[in-house]
């Protein structure tokens, strides 16, 4: 998993998303426009939706370093960033079938790892909170490809039932990078599903700093 | 020349609209960065029906509609336009049935931000805080026109100013300067004088006091509001607005300090007449708010201004800090105030006050958080305040639980305060309120409330308890 975390990321990116929830046959949109940084160990990246109208100028922060991460959402009817705190991650993200947990960076050193299957293209590893850590799922298996440490598939467990499951289409872009292009979410308990598609990425670009200050939020 | 005015408006607001939404008409797309602009226009429909009507002055229902446009433009990287309005359609029935309406620009400024700091100019709403009702959050001042059910963002005036904020590492200063001063909305209060009820002190009409059909009114419930407002161009220097915020990050604990300085802390001033003849007037503080206005003038200068709304210049000193701690998140806003405000027998003295909130957040289920708090204000002087007095502390309980029927969401937000006095600890009043919003579709809500006010009439929540009422609401996205 030290190869999986270790991959090779853009040190900045621009993109707009497609977050599409699907409940039963009713289907919704939302949009977003994500700029995102990475700086040694930490990580950023802020989301601000542009559709629909209800939502429109809500931004979600996330800054995290590889034993923590801290997340901030601006509403534009408070015209305040509220923090999420550690013990709101249960909580779902916009109504999604993800929660501010699945959001979040994992650090690796919170779990333990076993190799449980192994094939020709994959390993299968599933990883269990060490005791002390805060998690609403009991395991994660993960789905890695061979070749590039790419996950293409998790699955969550609560208890010993198959909670949820979030598949990865990767795209190799600039020839270097193994970005998500699509992410699926597939909530098992209710049915409910929620797709993430990246549909336009420049990567290492310049992004300013600006963009990843809880301080800015609500600012652009 | 008020239509003239809301005409310019109008096509104002429509021409940035449509160049908003046609951004190509007017800028090329540059390589480098798209240019986008996003807007949102929704209306809201509202009914309000009284729970307690208790004078026949007092109105029975509200029915308000407003539209809402607001739109932003981002041509550059660095550059963008914000620019908000609203109409307001409101009919009152009931004690004095009559229509209010008005129009305003609510926010318009420009931002151009460059790699380490943010510059805005012109009318904006600041917040400040880490509590949601903090007492460093006094940049603008209150809008009353909506009544104290106003949707969050429109229960500040926005006011004219420069907002510069400087951002290293983890740490930033934000400095707001207004120029001059903005003034409180009060409802319908545009020219140099009003008539206002007494016991909700902001609800005020425009008028002409000799006309036939408020004339009988100034000899019951309702008295003249004179308004003692500093000139734009005479008083320049003497009614800025100047403010420091620091914030600054560490792991899980985030630090703020802020200081301001502005003019018009948020209350009205009363007349020395008044004040004296009320001072005069037997009986307790609660018997004398029972008597009119009028009453208590008698036999002074009946007819004359009882009721001033001057401001003066107040001082802000204050911090905060938030802390994540066990799956508990802390937060906690403290201020010191010197500010000129109205002693028992309401003349006016510079009181220093100590006005702290603080909040405990957890999450008990997924999508249900419960917040405990407090709000506290004590009065550091010898003298009392009227309704203050010593200080108060106001604890609370809040919840905020997202139920999703399928795509479908309801919102219960249930929220219970009491008041308790500092000098004797038991409680003199509380305030319910609970509302419900259930979003069908992305493009609409609908909420219904409940606000339940009860105390003694000298206590803050009593003294508006007769405002305790139902809400039907419907917002459509267009």
């Amino acid at each position: 998993m030290k190869n999986v975390d270790s991959q090779a990321i853009p040190t900045s990116s621009e993109s707009s998303v497609k977050m599409i929830i699907r409940k039963g046959n009713d289907v919704r949109e939302r949009k977003m426009i994500v700029y995102t940084k990475s700086d040694g160990d930490m990580r950023y990246s802020v989301s601000k939706f542009i559709e629909p109208a209800d939502v429109r100028g809500t931004q979600f922060l996330q800054i995290s370093k590889k034993s923590e991460t801290l997340q901030f959402l601006f509403l534009p009817s408070l015209n305040k960033s509220r923090r999420i705190a550690g013990g709101q991650k249960k909580t779902s993200f916009m109504g999604s079938e993800l929660t501010y947990e699945d959001m979040e960076r994992k650090n690796i050193q919170d779990y333990e790892y076993k190799l449980i299957k192994e094939d020709e293209n994959l390993y299968v590893v599933e990883s269990t909170p060490k005791k002390g850590v805060d998690s609403q799922y009991s395991k994660a298996v993960f789905y890695v490809r061979k070749d590039d440490f790419a996950v293409l598939k998790t699955e969550l467990y609560k208890g010993e039932k198959l909670f949820k499951v979030i598949e990865n289409e990767i795209t190799k872009v600039e020839g270097k990078y193994n970005i998500p292009t699509r992410t699926y979410v597939k909530n098992i308990e209710n049915g409910n599903e929620t797709e993430l598609i990246i549909e336009n990425i420049k990567v290492d670009i310049k992004v300013q700093d600006k963009y990843f200050s809880p301080d800015f939020l609500g600012k652009w | 020349m008020k239509k003239f005015f809301s005409l310019i408006f109008y096509a104002i607001s429509l021409l940035f609209y449509l160049l908003f939404l046609f951004p190509n008409f007017t800028y090329a797309e540059s390589e480098e960065f798209t240019p986008f602009s996003s807007s949102s226009f929704y209306s809201l429909t509202r009914f309000f029906l009284d729970l307690k009507k208790d004078n026949s002055f007092e109105d029975l229902a509200e029915f308000k509609q407003r539209f809402f446009l607001e739109t932003n433009y981002k041509p550059s990287e660095k550059f963008s336009i914000l620019f908000s309005g609203k109409l307001d359609l409101n009919y009152f029935y009931g004690g004095f049935s009559r229509f209010q309406n008005f129009f305003d620009v609510h926010e318009a400024y420009f931002s151009f931000s460059g790699e380490i700091f943010s510059l805005s100019g012109g009318r904006k709403i600041v917040s400040w805080g880490i509590c949601d009702g903090s007492p460093l959050d006094v940049v603008n001042r209150p809008d009353f026109r909506d009544g104290i059910f106003a949707e969050q963002k429109f229960l500040k005036t926005p006011g004219i100013l420069l907002d510069l904020s400087l951002l290293f590492g983890s740490s930033s200063l934000q400095v707001v300067y207004e120029p001059f001063f903005t003034p409180p909305q009060f409802v319908d209060i545009k020219g140099d004088w009003a008539i206002m009820n007494w016991r909700s002190l902001y609800i005020a009409f425009e008028g002409d006091k000799s006309s036939d059909q408020l004339k009988p009114l100034l000899d019951g419930q309702f008295q003249p509001v004179v308004k003692k407002y500093p000139s734009l161009f005479s008083d320049l220097l003497k009614s800025f607005g100047l403010g420091f915020y620091f914030s600054s990050r560490m792991e899980l604990l985030q630090l703020v300090f802020a200081a301001y300085t502005g003019f018009g802390f948020p209350l009205p001033f009363f007349d020395p007449v008044f004040s004296q003849e009320f001072a005069r007037t037997p009986g307790t503080l609660e018997q004398k708010l029972d008597i009119s206005a009028a009453e208590i003038l008698e036999p002074a200068s009946r007819g004359e201004s009882f009721l001033k709304l001057e401001p003066k210049r107040y001082y802000m000193l204050g911090g905060g800090w938030s802390y994540d701690i066990s799956g508990f998140l802390l937060k906690n806003d403290l201020a010191f105030f010197v500010s000129p405000l109205p002693d028992l027998n309401l003349n006016i003295k510079n009181f220093p006050l100590l006005s702290l909130a603080f909040d405990i957040e957890k999450e008990i289920i997924p999508n249900l958080i419960s917040i405990a708090g407090t709000r506290t204000t004590i009065n550091l002087s010898r003298d009392k305040i009227v309704f203050l007095e010593r200080g108060i502390i106001l604890p609370s309980i809040s919840l905020r639980y997202e139920i999703y029927f399928g795509q479908s969401s309801l919102s219960l937000l249930p929220a219970f305060i009491l008041d308790i006095p500092i000098e004797s600890p038991k409680i003199r009043g509380n305030f319910f309120v609970f509302t419900s919003l259930f979003k069908p579709y992305d493009f609409l809500e609908i909420s219904v409330g409940l606000f339940l006010l009860s105390g003694k009439r000298t206590s803050p929540f009593g003294f508006f308890k007769d405002n305790s009422s139902v809400l039907f609401s419907l917002k459509l996205y267009i």
